[in-house]
């Protein structure tokens, strides 16, 4: 890093589409070194990046020793639902059905729990952190265990639902992938499409495009062109020979070639790499949620030369992608600011820890999910703005992560494990950046170039996601195959969907402007209420919430751990709060607390006063302690006579 | 002052009769809206409480006491009822084997049989009768199909829409209240002396008004015990309502026999409650008049 210095600037990847200037302006690496000082890293999470560092260094991977990361009968497969959507989770299962029993058939083929439905009870809660999933899921800090939590892991729900930190933090030991759609009709057509392309002889051609837009007097296209394209791109010619590498020039790499590219004909490769601009809209804009993430192309002609709003016609978005597209088994990789997503509040916070907001709430990149629905397998993308440090460290390329996931991909590897390496990324540098602020905070000096670079390329890292199953591999031909053609798509069949779903639009999250293939949701008026179907409607709604009831229990019963009892004080019981996140009392004195543990060790925190026990309230406590012992023997009886009755229905 | 025994709670959403005729439960809209007037909390803030029990007692600590036995004993007579339910159903079930024929009529050869008992075996003649009906429907073809359909638009599994409404709500309250903490509230005079905020395995965090006393102290335990009895005897009465759906299904030529009898079995089982509390509150009327 010493050959940069306090001066220098550093680049995003984003242009706003509102009025045409750069998404946010270079900063210097001294502004950025000051930023990067008020950033507060989570303990726990820091503790598991840098057990994923060192096992790294180890030369371990994600998962357990002995698993094949090929092979989900070794790894485990799970999908997680939102406990907030569990209205809806019912109706999205059923239409992620083809894809659940696929899975399920290859996951648990040897160990039926290797399968997981995380959902009701089970699913993820509000204001969870990945750790507490976890930990309620019995799995712990390491290598991911698939006996206790599977390592590729489905998210099924929009990121405020399931938060994007949560993912980010999953995604360092296990395989993540994320999809959320507004309709069933595309959770079901991704479900039969990756069903239809991954249940058939291989079908596509050893094909990589790399779209490489290097805009007019932009200094971020120009530097992802020259530094992450042109070696990443050389680097697969000669890892993987037999692969045909189309690199587009700049001057080729326009709206219309890409319109080109994602129409599913001849051009369509099985991978698709793209480096430029992602477009961003200022918060509540109209085009920022259909819009948002969109790919700027080589018609924007540049800082200079165009000025004011950013017009359509400049860039890719969910819209351009035809109806009739045929997608099937393809898979992309953008290299743009909020190409996979947006969150709700700026992820560059500042000294003040003030993070404002920029998005009405977070969501996903709507491109990635059209192309989702049209066969498209997955999408990797970032989520936040994009920076240089992706591929740059000091003034020189450092393309190691992306080359090693590629050949990962190109060699069979599952989407979720041959993008470890940017996990790994993440880990080492989040590990390394905590020193770093630590040596400042004791009295370190500060080297801004050094910091700055770090705390980019940490917040890149960690931001990549993976938008689809993380378990697709991509359906290539054998070296030499004969050339077949693509499968025409699988007409998508909602027959299976419930009919208590009135509507099957599940929540209008973006105004869409494009057409769609699919059927358009059905009215409340044709809802079919026939005499048996109704009867078995209600017979099935019953049994749904008998299932769920059981299963709440067996969790409540599984997790039990300790008993803990805490008393308090205040004077003012009108101004005393409950914090229900921390679960304590605000603005009252905690006087006593035990804690007994499930193997009987007992901490006790014992109320004193003017120097002595103050024995009164300690009386009053250990009535609460016994008190509480008495409630949860009854209330354990009580679940364990619920769990029997339930049982027999 | 009469003591208030109310329960608000987010799953509801209009004033509902509690069985245990002990609680008034109250959808969570009314506690901001000043009517039950929750202690903690802030207006529109998300919160994992799912239910706060809340007692208002009177500031006479005898009287206190005697609305907090009054209110005991209500939680132990539901108790009381599920022992004499269970019997009841057994004998029920006993009887209608043994007629060989199974025969749901109840119109002449049962004449003295409790109302309950007869309300139950029509509900069950009703699904014996609706399951051979869809059965035919199958063959019938589409006409008969359509005139069904017109005929009535929606049916329930019993043709009971309010039993069964009612027992999916408390499916709902009962999964809720495993998963989110509850609290439970201490009030004398409507002045807060004491808080619990509680989850389903008893872990506790209690707030006391500084200053309280040992006797009021003595008052909130009570109160949380009433709750969480509260709490387990809704568990228990579905627990019951799940087994005396079992048994109902023997009698039941239909697959799935238990699940389409539990809104039948609920109901069931509410109504001997119900009658048990009534009978009780009765002979404690009868004492109170014979004491003087």
């Amino acid at each position: 890093m010493s050959d940069l210095n306090p001066d220098d600037l550093l680049f995003f990847n984003g242009i706003n589409g509102a009025n045409g200037d750069y998404e946010a302006q270079p900063l210097t690496l001294d502004a950025l070194a000051k930023i990067a000082q008020g950033e507060k890293l989570d303990a726990q999470d820091l503790k598991e990046l840098q057990e994923k560092r060192d096992a790294k260094t180890q030369g371990h991977y994600a998962v357990v020793e002995g698993a094949d990361p090929k092979d989900l009968s070794t790894t485990g497969w799970g999908v997680i639902f939102a406990f907030a959507d569990q209205d809806k989770t019912p109706a999205i299962k059923e239409a992620l059905r083809p894809l659940l029993e696929h899975r399920k058939m290859q996951a648990a083929k040897v160990k039926a729990h290797y399968y997981k439905e995380y959902e009701g009870p089970a699913a993820y809660r509000p204001n969870e952190s990945k750790n507490d999933f976890l930990t309620r899921h019995g799995a712990g800090p390491g290598p991911a265990d698939p006996d206790k939590v599977p390592y590729y892991l489905l998210i099924v729900g929009d990121p405020e639902a399931i938060p994007y930190r949560v993912q980010f933090q999953l995604d360092v030991q296990y395989a993540v992938g994320r999809i959320y759609f507004d309709t069933l009709e595309e959770y079901a057509a991704y479900a039969q499409r990756v069903v239809q392309a991954e249940t058939q002889a291989a079908f596509l051609p050893r094909r990589a495009t790399f779209f490489n837009v290097s805009n007019p007097g932009d200094k971020a296209t120009q530097l992802s062109a020259e530094k992450l394209i042109a070696p990443l791109s050389a680097s697969m010619k000669g890892d993987q020979p037999d692969w045909q590498i189309d690199v587009l020039t700049p001057a080729d790499s326009t709206k219309a070639r890409l319109g080109s590219i994602f129409n599913g004909g001849a051009e369509t490769p099985a991978l698709l790499f793209t480096a430029s601009h992602g477009m961003g809209f200022p918060n509540g804009d109209p085009r920022q949620l259909p819009h948002g993430g969109a790919l700027l192309c080589q018609d924007w002609p540049g800082p200079q030369k165009h000025r004011g709003p950013i017009p359509e016609s400049f860039y890719f978005s969910a819209d351009d992608v035809s109806a009739d597209a045929n997608l099937l088994g393809m898979m992309a990789f953008f290299f743009a600011c909020y190409g996979a997503g947006t969150p709700k509040l700026d992820e560059f916070a500042h000294k003040t820890g003030q993070r404002a907001q920029i998005a009405p709430h977070s969501f996903l990149a709507r491109l990635p999910r059209r192309l989702l629905t049209q066969g498209a397998l997955a999408v990797v993308g970032h989520v936040e703005r994009a920076w240089g440090t992706s591929f740059i460290w000091g003034s020189k390329e450092q393309i190691a992560v992306f080359e090693s996931s590629f050949k990962r991909l190109t060699e069979g590897h599952p989407i979720g494990s041959a993008f470890e390496y940017f996990n790994e990324r993440y880990a080492e540098l989040s590990s390394d950046l905590s020193s770093q602020l630590e040596e400042i905070q004791f009295g370190g000096a500060v080297d801004s170039a050094k910091l700055a670079s770090m705390w980019t390329a940490n917040n890149d890292a960690r931001s990549y996601v993976v938008i689809g199953d993380p378990a697709v591999k991509m359906p290539v031909q054998a070296s030499g195959a004969a050339p077949t053609a693509r499968p025409t798509l699988a007409t998508v069949s909602v027959t299976a969907l419930p009919s208590t779903v009135t509507s099957t639009t599940i929540t209008v999250q973006v105004a869409s402007t494009s057409a769609s293939t699919l059927p358009p949701p059905t009215s409340e008026g044709e809802v079919n209420y026939g005499i048996g179907e109704s009867f078995s409607q209600a017979k099935e709604s019953v049994q749904q919430l008998i299932r769920k009831l059981l299963d709440t229990l067996n969790q409540v019963v599984d997790d039990l751990t300790s008993l803990e009892v805490k008393t308090y004080v205040s004077r003012d019981m009108g101004g005393v709060k409950y914090d229900s996140k921390t679960r304590d009392f605000t603005n009252a004195d905690l006087r006593a607390m035990t804690r007994i543990q499930l193997d009987g060790d007992t901490l006790n925190v014992v109320p004193e006063r003017s120097g002595q026990i103050d024995e009164k309230l300690w009386a009053i406590h250990e009535a609460m302690v016994v008190q509480a012992q008495a409630n949860r023997a009854e209330m354990l009886k009580t679940a364990v006579s619920l769990l029997g009755s339930l049982k027999g229905l | 002052m009469p003591a208030t025994f109310q329960l608000f709670d987010t799953t509801v959403s209009e004033l509902t009769p509690d069985v245990f005729g002990v609680w008034e439960t109250r959808p969570t809209s009314d506690a901001d809206a000043g009517v039950g007037a929750v202690s903690f909390g802030v207006p529109g803030e998300e919160s994992e409480e799912i239910a706060v029990w809340s007692v208002n007692l009177s500031s006479d600590l005898e009287l206190a006491e005697q609305q907090m036995d009054a209110s005991a004993a209500q939680v132990a007579s539901a108790r009381q009822g599920l022992v004499t339910a269970r019997k009841r159903l057994d004998t029920l079930v006993t009887n209608q084997r043994a007629e060989g024929e199974v025969s749901f009529s109840v119109s002449a050869e049962q004449p003295d049989l409790p109302s309950a008992d007869q309300e139950l075996l029509r509900a069950l003649g009703q699904i014996q009768a609706h399951e051979e009906e869809v059965s035919y429907g199958i063959f019938d073809g589409v006409k008969q199909a359509v005139s069904k359909m017109v005929g009535q638009a929606v049916t329930t599994m019993t043709g009971d829409v309010e039993a069964e409404e009612k027992l999916k709500a408390v499916m709902e309250r009962m999964t809720a209240s495993l998963i989110y903490y509850a609290a439970v509230e201490t009030k004398m005079e409507s002045a807060i002396i004491a808080r619990t905020q509680i989850s389903w395995v008893a872990d506790a965090n209690t707030i006391w008004q500084l200053g309280a006393r040992p006797e009021q102290f003595a008052l909130h335990q009570r109160t949380l015990k009433l709750a969480i009895d509260s709490r387990n005897a809704l568990m228990r009465t579905f627990g019951l309502t799940a087994e005396a759906a079992v048994k109902l299904s023997v009698l039941l030529a239909t697959p799935g026999g238990a699940l389409v009898a539990l809104p039948a079995a609920w109901k069931y089982v509410n109504q001997i409650l119900t009658e048990v509390g009534q009978y009780r509150a009765l002979t404690r009327a009868k004492e109170k008049l014979r004491n003087g």
